[in-house]
């Protein structure tokens, strides 16, 4: 790991402290989502900055990681699938495949990306707004928490976080 | 030693991956030209993402400090930013080219 990545790590370490923090306390919805998100985009720059140049600062987020990640030599594969819960590098693409609709959908949360629609920082739409992310039920909430798929990618950040020296 | 590197084969193998595992990739340019012998250059259309003004191309960080290094950049754009590509109104990267791109899936 250099030292930029050891920065990022740092922090997205910290976002995701606080997003556990504020999941006991039972905040809405639209907190837990927007530190989730914010600590997805950081854990992929701070992997993206492996290659020792600094990240896009928009347009990096999770699935950014997702598929940088699977792109390393097949030596180096067998280690980062082992060390994320994988027997092989065959289970972990193949389990990409099956949560890229719920990575997208964390992605694509942020405001930026977020096309004027539910986003979890800023009422919308932004020229008339008539919702407001602290009253708002996000589906993608619900996914993650209430189905298996949405509850292995939780386990899958919060391991990809804690494990990321074995895939820096 | 001689480089066993095959920027070709490998721009297969990772156009191939990147169609497998993101469903919002509509198409993939791989842009020898003007690139060095060690880098794979993809514009790749993805209908998932949002648009920015201006993308950067993302260093994949793939390979890194072997006899195979290389480096694989991917230029993320919308259908609508490639159609404004394609009609000159939006540039490509510094140094990058659609000259002799190779599409993919072939």
């Amino acid at each position: 790991m250099n030292a930029a990545q050891t920065l990022w790590w740092e922090q997205v370490k910290s976002d995701l402290a606080i997003f556990v923090q504020l999941k006991r306390t039972g905040a809405p919805q639209c907190h837990l989502l927007h530190y989730l998100q914010m600590a997805t985009e950081k854990l992929s720059k701070a992997y993206l900055w492996r290659s020792g140049k600094p990240p896009p600062k928009t347009h990096t987020g999770f699935v950014r990681f997702l598929k940088a990640l699977l792109d390393r030599r097949a030596p180096e594969l067998e280690r980062i699938a082992r060390a994320l819960g994988f027997k092989r590098p065959a289970d972990l693409n193949a389990w990409v495949v099956t949560v890229q609709g719920l990575a997208y959908g964390l992605q694509n949360i942020a405001p930026a990306e977020a096309k004027n629609g539910p986003n979890p920082e800023y009422p919308w739409p932004h020229e008339a707004p008539s919702h407001t992310p602290v009253h708002h039920s996000f589906a993608l909430w619900t996914e993650l928490m209430e189905t298996g798929r949405g509850r292995g990618l939780m386990g899958f950040i919060e391991r990809s976080i804690g494990r990321f020296a074995s895939l820096a | 030693m001689s480089n066993p590197f095959d920027r070709d084969a490998m721009a297969r193998c990772y156009a191939k991956r990147h169609f497998e595992t993101d469903s919002g990739v509509q198409q993939i340019k791989y842009l020898p030209k003007g690139a060095p012998d060690s880098e794979i250059r993809f514009l790749e259309v993805n209908r998932m993402i949002a648009e920015t003004d201006d993308p950067e191309p993302i260093d994949f960080g793939v390979d890194i400090g072997n006899a195979n290094a290389h480096t694989l950049y991917v230029l993320d754009v919308t259908p609508a930013q490639w159609e404004e590509i394609q009609a000159g109104r939006m540039r490509l990267p510094p140094g990058w080219t659609l000259e002799d791109a190779k599409s993919f899936p072939e």
